[in-house]
């Protein structure tokens, strides 16, 4: 980039331009005052809990990769992996990790251009990310009953696997959402599903169903995210998503709100979660939220603020688990919040659960690691008689590292 | 395991022997290596080996110099620690992954290198491959520390003065014997240390190894010249070391030890002298200098004095009076009898200032009687003659013997005027052995050397030539073999300890010229060194400090000590300034111009030895 653009009139002129859209944006009244008042006095505190009163398991997960990893003429590799930790509380250490699923959940993923003979890799990389078929997931999922409701429309296990919304190999960007979120969910499945018997399982996303409402086409994640809900709520386990990203306009609003309710005055209120209304059960609508879709269908949610020096995040939790457990609980909804800002006390992310802290940590490759292995696969299928010549290490042949 | 070895081990078979791996190679160049490592109790020092196939076989010696705590996936510590002050009721999570680890950095020290069936060691100029593995050094284990035996072989050294063994870290490696070649002594040594890091304790044990040099050398268990050296003992620890509460006899033990032949071979005619008068005179003997040893060079080596007064001193010791006779060795008798007229009557003194003349008498002052304990006045006109333990010093010098010299009850001046004389004395002989092919030249060549020479009228140091003749005649001084003279090069190797050795090889003092700046410069080719001891680096004359080619530096004072300890060492210190801060009693760096890296070393404590 020429580095006298700033310089130019015609950036200038774009640039007070954009301040202006901005700051009109900014100033929009968001709420009135009854609405004001209701979030006020929907916003609870909980206390800075440094101990617990019951010994719990609390798992994290993350995911990471390399998407795609290599070309290979019009093919593409990627490289997905996600995994999961388990802590369990202890009074010396705070937490103590506990062994739980062995290994990361890693896939080499080939994936042709032409769409239909994709299809089946697709697959095999869903199955093996999940640990159990696509049908399966869909059959056992409750996505169906969720989308067949919002959209009107009755689906059925094969027209919902025959319509997944699969990208082409090239769509480079879509395809990583979908690995990475198949990745970490299956991740969040099989630790669910493990013996381990977590309290809490929580992972970074939230429990949002883009294609709910549409007819016929879902995306595989879709299916997978309401599994996990379910699998969890028949264990028992508390499967929530954590954003920091809440996708909130004006939340100082909120945040200034949290801080009269506390009396904290100027001050940055902490301790305290507002649960956002959810359709059908309450009266009152959030304007903030505007065309959002939030809380997502099937699921509630959640603001929340453990510590002042962490930004306001969103909680989301399976609706069904919370109309039995937490919908008239307010002592148990306080607890649950209590507990997991007990697990967000790690001096390494303090304010911030650190289960899934420690996994990001543990998953995430390093761009040493990315090279190692794109060379190991290059190596591989050199071996195997394919030409080195057509690899191609799509992010630095463009520059685009 | 040796160089000499015709089997040495293999690379494999000696890292069987390292145990468990200890960290990875991080970071590397020439300069300085990163290790990260599991979380261990650590000291800085501590010794790793890094096995490495790039090239021949090779084990790089990798030393640390810094450690700190690191964690796996963290990456700002401040933070973490910040949390962990401010915020009320932070923890840190125990992790089955490993997330404490410490990071190592430091220098390498060398590399032992395989090939030709040989493990030989080199200077560090190459560097190990990347993430290559690395080992500690367990000092508590015996097969550990005989592969560093092995690895290191041609750097301890061997049949020589044992000095200590290698530290690793904390920790001594039993067995990993520090030697200094035998020569040495005859080069010139440093040991620096400040107060209480253990200086008398390493110099017993040095002592105790020419002892046991000299031993070996008698019975032909090794072939090699015997040692000499002249040690001044300020506080009496190395005759008897802790004998008196209870501890282990000193030098005193070993020669009660040896046999009456061991004892006439390796210590007669003596071991000990002392300001006091011994209890069982024999082995230990008074000490006790003549007036006659001592020349103006000898006063200006040890005290102040002016351009004049040195110059009327010479003058004095040298030009013939009236009578035309020189006073020599009987220049400080006939200088206290010198009045202000016979000074105004004498060629020597006549032009030269009262006050000068005045100055060097008061100078002279400490050998009266009253104002020392060990110089016996010489005055043979007045029947007191030549009286002195020096030429059997000499003696005992000449033919491989360590000396102790109690100065614990005379004066800073009478001790240093001591360890001059007999430096000067030495050095003059040899110098003089050196210049006589022919034995019927040597009396006079000896005299030369000692300024006397009836022939000239140069009376000299006429009394100690009598006496040093006399005892060449007898056989008592090595100097002559049947009809041929001895070499310097058959002699022993001689050395002068200088204790508080800023007194006398500071830059002020030796301005006028100095027989340790002269030894410090020529002694070498006759066999002749000087062991510098000192708690400042700082204070001594640069010119002398170039000269020292071995060095023990030991635990210093402060950071002005430490850099001139670095920038003075025969081997490269970058790296060990931390080192030099925190070592404990008894640890030095041995650092020699022969030895291709430092040596950081414990000294077995004497009592255990």
């Amino acid at each position: 980039m020429s580095t006298s653009l700033q310089h130019r009139h015609e950036f200038k002129a774009k640039l007070t331009k954009l301040v202006a859209d901005m700051s009109a944006w900014e100033g929009k009244a968001r709420i009135d005052e009854d609405e004001a008042a209701k979030i006020a006095s929907s916003i609870t505190a909980f206390s800075h809990t440094t101990a617990i009163e019951e010994p719990f398991l609390i798992g994290g997960v993350d995911g990471s990769g390399d998407y795609p990893s290599l070309s290979y003429s019009d093919s593409f590799v990627s490289i997905a992996n996600a995994s999961g930790t388990v802590y369990r509380t202890d009074s010396i250490h705070g937490l103590c990790e506990v062994a739980s699923v062995a290994d990361p959940n890693l896939e080499l993923v080939w994936l042709p251009e032409d769409r239909d003979a994709a299809k089946p890799f697709w697959f095999e990389a869903f199955a093996n990310l999940t640990g159990i078929s696509v049908d399966a997931v869909i059959a056992q999922s409750d996505y169906q009953d969720l989308k067949n409701s919002s959209s009107s429309h009755s689906h059925g296990i094969a027209e919902l696997e025959e319509n997944l919304i699969l990208p082409t190999a090239s769509d480079t960007s879509n395809v990583a959402i979908q690995l990475r979120s198949v990745a970490e969910l299956g991740a969040a499945y099989r630790l669910i599903c493990h013996s381990a018997s977590c309290r809490y399982v929580l992972m970074d996303t939230t429990l949002s169903l883009p294609m709910v409402t549409r007819k016929q086409l879902s995306l595989f994640y879709e299916h997978l995210k309401r599994l996990c809900c379910v699998e969890a709520r028949d264990r028992g386990t508390v499967f929530m998503t954590i954003s920091k990203s809440h996708g909130l306009p004006c939340i100082d609003i909120i945040e200034q709100l949290a801080a009269n309710a506390s009396g904290t005055g100027d001050k940055i209120a902490e301790h305290w979660f507002l649960r956002l209304p959810v359709p059908g059960h309450d009266d009152w609508q959030i304007s903030l939220v505007e065309n959002r879709t939030i809380p997502p269908v099937g699921a509630v949610s959640y603001l929340v603020r453990f510590h002042r020096n962490t930004p306001v995040v969103r909680m989301d939790i399976d609706r069904r688990y919370w109309e039995t457990n937490l919908r008239d609980d307010a002592a148990a909804e306080l607890r649950l919040f209590g507990e997991l800002d007990y697990a967000s006390h790690d001096q390494r992310a303090f304010g911030y659960p650190y289960p899934i802290k420690a996994c990001h940590d543990r998953v995430r490759l390093s761009m040493n690691e990315r090279s190692a292995l794109k060379k190991q696969i290059i190596e591989a299928a050199v071996a195997q008689g394919m030409k080195r010549s057509l690899f191609r290490d799509v992010s630095s042949a463009t520059g685009h590292v | 395991m040796s160089e000499t070895s015709p089997h040495p081990p293999s690379l494999e078979t000696l890292k069987t022997a390292l145990g468990e791996r200890f960290g990875v190679l991080a970071e590397s160049n020439t300069h300085q290596l990163t290790v990260i490592a599991r979380n261990t109790d650590v000291a800085v020092g501590d010794l790793f080996l890094l096995p490495c196939k790039r090239g021949p076989e090779r084990f790089y010696v990798f030393r640390t110099t810094q450690y700190a705590n690191v964690m796996n996936r963290t990456l700002d510590m401040n933070d973490v620690a910040r949390n962990k002050l401010t915020m009320l009721g932070s923890y840190l999570s125990q992790d089955l992954a490993e997330e404490n680890l410490i990071e190592l950095k430091g220098i390498v020290l060398g590399f032992a290198q395989r090939d030709d069936d040989v493990w030989t060691f080199h200077r560090p100029r190459r560097l190990p491959e990347h993430l290559t593995e690395v080992y500690r050094v367990d000092a508590g284990d015996p097969a550990v520390a005989d592969v560093v035996r092995t690895l290191m072989e041609s750097q301890l050294g061997s049949d020589g003065l044992y000095i200590g063994d290698v530290l690793a870290g904390e920790t001594p490696l039993a067995g990993v014997r520090v030697q200094l070649p035998a020569y040495a002594l005859s080069h010139h040594l440093g040991i620096f240390g400040r107060t209480g890091c253990g200086k008398s304790n390493t110099m017993m044990v040095f002592l105790s190894s020419i002892m046991d040099h000299n031993r070996l050398v008698a019975t032909g268990e090794r072939q090699d010249r015997r040692c000499s050296i002249l040690a001044i003992d300020p506080h009496d620890e190395f005759q008897t070391w802790h004998h008196r509460i209870g501890g282990r006899d000193g030098i005193r033990g070993i020669v009660h030890g040896y046999t009456t032949g061991q004892r006439e071979n390796l210590v007669d005619p003596f071991y000990y002298l002392t300001g006091r008068q011994p209890a069982t005179p024999g082995l230990e003997r008074p000490l006790e200098l003549s007036w006659a040893d001592i020349t103006p060079q000898d006063l200006a080596s040890v005290i102040e004095m002016t351009d004049q007064q040195l110059s009327f001193s010479n003058r004095f010791f040298s030009q013939p009076d009236a009578s035309g006779q020189a006073s020599g060795d009987r220049w400080i008798r006939d200088l206290f009898d010198l009045t202000k007229e016979a000074a105004e009557n004498d060629s020597r003194s006549s032009d030269v200032h009262p006050g000068t003349i005045d100055g060097v008498k008061r100078r002279l002052g400490f050998l009266q009687a009253g104002n020392n304990r060990i110089f016996t006045e010489y005055s043979p006109h007045d029947g007191k003659p030549y009286d002195s333990i020096l030429p059997d010093v000499i003696v005992a010098m000449e033919r491989g013997r360590v000396v102790i010299v109690d100065t614990t009850l005379v004066s800073e001046v009478e001790q240093f005027m001591f360890s001059t004389v007999v430096a000067r004395v030495l050095f003059l002989l040899r110098k003089a052995l050196r210049s006589s092919d022919d034995p019927a030249r040597l009396e006079t060549e000896i005299r030369s050397a000692l300024g006397n020479d009836d022939d000239s009228g140069n009376t000299g140091m006429q009394a100690l030539a009598d006496e040093l003749w006399s005892r060449v005649e007898a056989g008592a001084l090595p100097y002559l073999v049947g009809d041929r003279v001895v070499s310097t090069d058959d002699l022993p190797y001689v050395n002068v300890v200088i204790e508080e050795a800023p007194s006398v090889l500071n830059p002020e003092r030796i301005r006028f010229g100095s027989v340790f700046r002269d030894i410090s410069r020529q002694g070498r080719k006759f066999g002749i060194g000087l062991t510098v001891i000192s708690q400042q680096v700082t204070a001594i004359d640069q010119g002398i400090l170039t000269q020292i080619n071995t060095e023990l530096t030991m635990a210093l004072g402060n950071e002005e000590e430490r850099r001139a300890a670095v920038r003075n060492a025969s081997a490269d210190l970058t790296g060990f300034e931390r080192e030099l801060q925190v070592m404990g009693k008894g640890q030095a760096l041995a650092t020699a111009s022969y030895r291709d890296i430092p040596l950081p070393t414990q000294a077995p404590n004497f009592d255990t030895l």
